[in-house]
């Protein structure tokens, strides 16, 4: 059978292992008050501290003097705004290069492009090859016409829409 | 009416600010710091930091605890500046902050005393905080709730191991 106290107060809740622990909280914190029965801690100030270092503190927060401290803020907006003017500068001394065309490529540069990384093999087929190996290189005429471009680039592109339709 | 609230009902003035918490704060930045000068430049910087955004202040939080959190987070800037200035572990710079008490001669505490000091030392930031704000300053949990931003059941957990630390240190020493 419960007890007439566990009965009155079964609506209250306390905390998981309360009672069990309570004897050894209150054991500690006696044994604590029994070593510092006060909390003196044993800090002096100098004389007459508390009456100068309010006079110092209202002296610095005067409104008219002006504390002069690093505000980091500032620092940074002004290393970015320095840094933004030197950017413009750079860009408009050195201007970047327009975007690269394929029409302002050199013939020289396309054909090292594709003789140096060994790329040829992947653009042309063995037949296409051996046609270039033959002629030595597909660039020698510098002035290749448009027609032959196409002949060679979109030939099989424009047959299969020719096909198509 | 508790002199926590004064403030909230009138205009706050600095000059009161100052005269009325000096010392309150004083002693609260000199335990976590320890020495005398350090407590001085601490306190200083608090009361500037105050004196900056008083006008941010907006009477949501007691007028003491926002004070307190102010020279809470000073002390702490501080101790972690000192920290790089020095290039030693803060565990090493407190330990021999506490050593330097002896020879300090802002201290006179006896040898209890000092040995409960090194005993503080040995506790992990967040309990040190508590024990010496609910211990030394005398504050209630609801208050130190609100300055640590924790509840007052993980305060009161945090201060009895504290106390347990503190105790088993001295026992043995």
């Amino acid at each position: 059978m419960k007890s007439e106290n566990e009965n009155k107060n079964k609506q209250f809740n306390v905390p998981l292992g309360y009672f069990e622990s309570f004897e050894e909280r209150l054991l500690i914190e006696l044994k604590f008050q029994k070593l510092f029965p006060n909390n003196n801690d044993g800090f002096l100030v100098p004389e007459h501290y508390f009456s100068h270092v309010e006079q110092a503190i209202l002296d610095q927060n005067k409104p008219q003097g002006k504390l002069v401290r690093y505000n980091f803020k500032t620092i940074l907006s002004s290393v970015a705004a320095i840094a933004a003017v030197l950017l413009v500068l750079f860009y408009v001394v050195n201007p970047i290069e327009k975007e690269m065309q394929f029409d302002s490529l050199s013939i020289t540069s396309l054909e090292s492009y594709f003789e140096e990384e060994d790329r040829i093999q992947d653009y042309f087929s063995a037949e296409e090859l051996s046609t270039i190996q033959d002629n030595t290189s597909i660039f020698d005429d510098q002035s290749v016409s448009e027609d032959l471009i196409y002949e060679y680039v979109d030939q099989d592109i424009i047959q299969n829409t020719l096909d198509g339709q | 009416m508790n002199h926590l609230e004064a403030h909230t009902l009138q205009p706050l003035k600095f000059e009161d600010l100052v005269s009325q918490y000096k010392e309150r704060l004083y002693w609260h930045i000199r335990r976590m710091v320890i020495s005398h000068d350090d407590a001085d430049d601490v306190l200083q910087n608090t009361f500037i930091k105050v004196y900056k955004n008083l006008h941010n202040f907006n009477g949501e939080s007691q007028i003491y605890t926002w004070l307190y959190r102010i020279a809470t987070n000073e002390s702490l800037t501080f101790i972690k500046k000192r920290k790089r200035t020095t290039q030693i572990g803060s565990e090493e710079l407190q330990e021999s902050l506490v050593a330097n008490l002896t020879s300090d001669p802002y201290f006179n505490g006896d040898e209890a005393q000092l040995t409960l000091q090194k005993a503080i030392d040995t506790l992990p930031a967040k309990q040190k905080q508590v024990f010496v704000m609910k211990y030394f300053d005398e504050l209630q949990y609801n208050e130190i709730s609100e300055i640590l931003d924790t509840s007052e059941g993980a305060l009161k957990a945090s201060y009895h191991h504290a106390v347990k630390k503190i105790t088993e240190y001295v026992t043995a020493h």
